[in-house]
């Protein structure tokens, strides 16, 4: 589903953020990624969601070479995206209901469908209630649940998250987790970044690693021995 | 859009198309007729928006609207004055006429053979005959000094013979004319009325090409004022135009809401400058129609109708929609999340 050829990200100050990342993430996978802060964690997920393009090595997201996306195509990739913000990112200008419907609305849902995906959206993420309030409102973690509600609305094939569990304590993480799980389970493709490595190793999936830029461990760690 | 979206598609590889069939991506499940709607929705939806938009702060919302009226109602002030002095002066005959003034003491029977002459030549159309009486009755009705004049124990007006030239457009043959009119010895002076004439039409039409130029440099600046007062809500609304970026709304999507308020100040700013004309011109047809009827005309200003409500509202929208395209154009692109 994602796979990353000898990935070189070189920014225009001259440091490497990614050096030769080569990894292949199958459909249907549950993949943590993690490392430090300034690995490359958060330039990886940006060459993903085509924020920036790679310098040099090739994406392939579910076929789709990301080199060759043009600039006018990027937002037509990115609806088959479901991305998950560390600081969610919600609009708090509008209601609940509202920012879930952007990514419908974007992509020219007609209103019945659009009203039908965001109350199931809200549901599964168990906020139904919540729908005319303003996020504002919202506790952190009902807010991160109102961000992940709005990225699995338009059942997006992958979903992405970048430190979904940032802000929040043990047990809302654990809670977060097992949502992202809930959605892994039914063949949603699953990236998580996130440093919480105690979380990451209860979950028991496959981790990635990042370290300088390098992928310095691709597996699945047991709970005893944690990686890094 | 869609054209961009089948493009994609068919880049895309098998591998696409087997994952567009087993999840479904929103290209897929959304039809055409569907896409047609919805865009068709958004439009109604981004215009009811921009309007609640530009009335939330109605008093930033009217100062821009009133710097693009005041903008507008200037040039369109100085073409409507153009036209109603136009229409003052469309008495006035177009046509050269010459005016032979004759010598006080001559006598009835020679101007009586003068203008059979005058009517034998070839180069004279037509010849009218006016009299000191008829001069003074006419001079009494149009200057309105009709008890002036009756003050006078003699006449003072000379009879005058008025002519129409055959050929009006050559200059040289109208000067030979008068020239020959001068030296006839009845003749006390001749004058051309085509100079006048001439000086108006060329009067007019500096005021019709100073109308124009500042038609066009203003309509330059209204462009100007409403690309900064897009840059601004553009700025305003950043971190709602990322979000929409980042779940896959294009440019195009992010932008149609800053046209519709480019549109929306460009319609109200022309609204209002069609009431400031308005205004203007109730203001001063009192004291006019007083001028005029004191000179004995029932000469009134027309005011702006319905062809400058709709020259101005359409034109200001379309003024308003060019700088909000500008400025969502340049700044929309710049705004990409990091």
């Amino acid at each position: 589903m994602i796979t990353f050829d000898n990935v070189n990200k070189r920014y225009a100050s001259g440091q490497d953020a990614l050096v030769r990342i080569s990894l292949e993430i199958p459909r249907g996978d549950m993949v943590f990624l993690t490392g430090h802060s300034g690995a490359g964690k958060s330039t990886l997920l940006r060459l993903l969601t085509a924020i920036e393009r790679p310098t040099k090595g090739t994406i392939l997201v579910a076929g789709q070479n990301l080199n060759r996306l043009r600039n006018s195509q990027v937002p037509y990739y990115r609806r088959n995206l479901g991305i998950v913000f560390q600081n969610h990112q919600l609009l708090f200008d509008r209601s609940v209901f509202d920012n879930i419907a952007l990514p419908l609305s974007v992509a020219g849902c007609n209103k019945r469908e659009l009203g039908r995906r965001v109350r199931a959206a809200l549901d599964k993420v168990g906020l139904l209630h919540k729908e005319k309030q303003n996020p504002i409102m919202l506790s952190g973690g009902e807010q991160q649940r109102v961000g992940i509600a709005r990225a699995v609305v338009n059942k997006p094939a992958i979903l992405v998250a970048d430190e979904p569990t940032g802000n929040l304590d043990p047990q809302l993480s654990q809670e977060i987790m097992r949502l992202f799980a809930d959605f892994n389970a039914v063949g949603v493709t699953v990236l998580v970044a996130s440093h919480d490595l105690e979380l990451i190793a209860r979950m028991r999936r496959r981790v990635l690693t990042l370290q300088a830029g390098q992928l310095i461990y691709d597996g699945v760690p047991s709970r005893e021995a944690n990686p890094v | 859009m869609k054209q961009t979206q089948s493009r994609a598609q068919r880049q895309a590889s098998p591998g696409a198309d087997k994952r567009t069939r087993s999840t479904g991506a929103v290209a897929a499940r959304t039809g055409f007729g569907d896409l047609w709607r919805s865009w068709l929705g958004h439009h109604r939806e981004v215009a009811l928006e921009s309007l609640r938009r530009f009335f939330a702060t109605p008093m930033a919302s009217t100062m821009t609207a009133l710097v693009i009226a005041i903008a507008l109602a200037l040039p369109a002030a100085l073409q409507l004055g153009l036209a109603n002095f136009q229409r003052a002066v469309a008495g006035w005959d177009g046509q050269p006429q010459v005016s032979v003034f004759l010598h006080k003491d001559a006598r009835d029977a020679a101007v009586e053979s003068f203008a059979a002459k005058l009517r034998s030549d070839p180069a004279i159309a037509e010849v009218t005959y006016i009299s000191p009486e008829e001069a003074l009755a006419e001079f009494e009705q149009a200057s309105g000094l009709g008890d002036v004049l009756a003050g006078l124990d003699a006449n003072p007006l000379p009879a005058v013979l008025l002519l129409r030239p055959r050929d009006t457009q050559d200059d040289d043959k109208l000067q030979i004319l008068v020239a020959n009119l001068q030296q006839q010895a009845l003749t006390d002076s001749v004058v051309l009325d085509l100079a006048w004439v001439q000086r108006l039409t060329q009067l007019t039409e500096v005021g019709q090409r100073l109308s124009a130029g500042l038609a066009v440099l203003l309509a330059l600046g209204v462009i100007l004022v409403v690309v900064n007062t897009i840059r601004l809500h553009i700025e305003s609304r950043r971190e709602e135009i990322l979000v929409v970026k980042l779940v896959g709304g294009t440019n195009a999507f992010v932008r149609r809401p800053f046209l519709y308020s480019g549109l929306c100040y460009g319609f109200c700013g022309g609204i209002l400058a069609w009431l400031l004309l308005l205004g203007g011109v109730l203001l001063l047809s009192g004291p006019i129609a007083g001028l005029s009827s004191s000179y004995g005309s029932n000469y009134a200003l027309a005011g702006p109708g319905f062809s400058y409500f709709i020259g101005l509202t359409a034109g200001a929208a379309l003024l308003g929609l060019s700088g909000a395209w500008l400025a969502a154009t340049r700044h929309i692109r710049a705004i990409e999340p990091t």
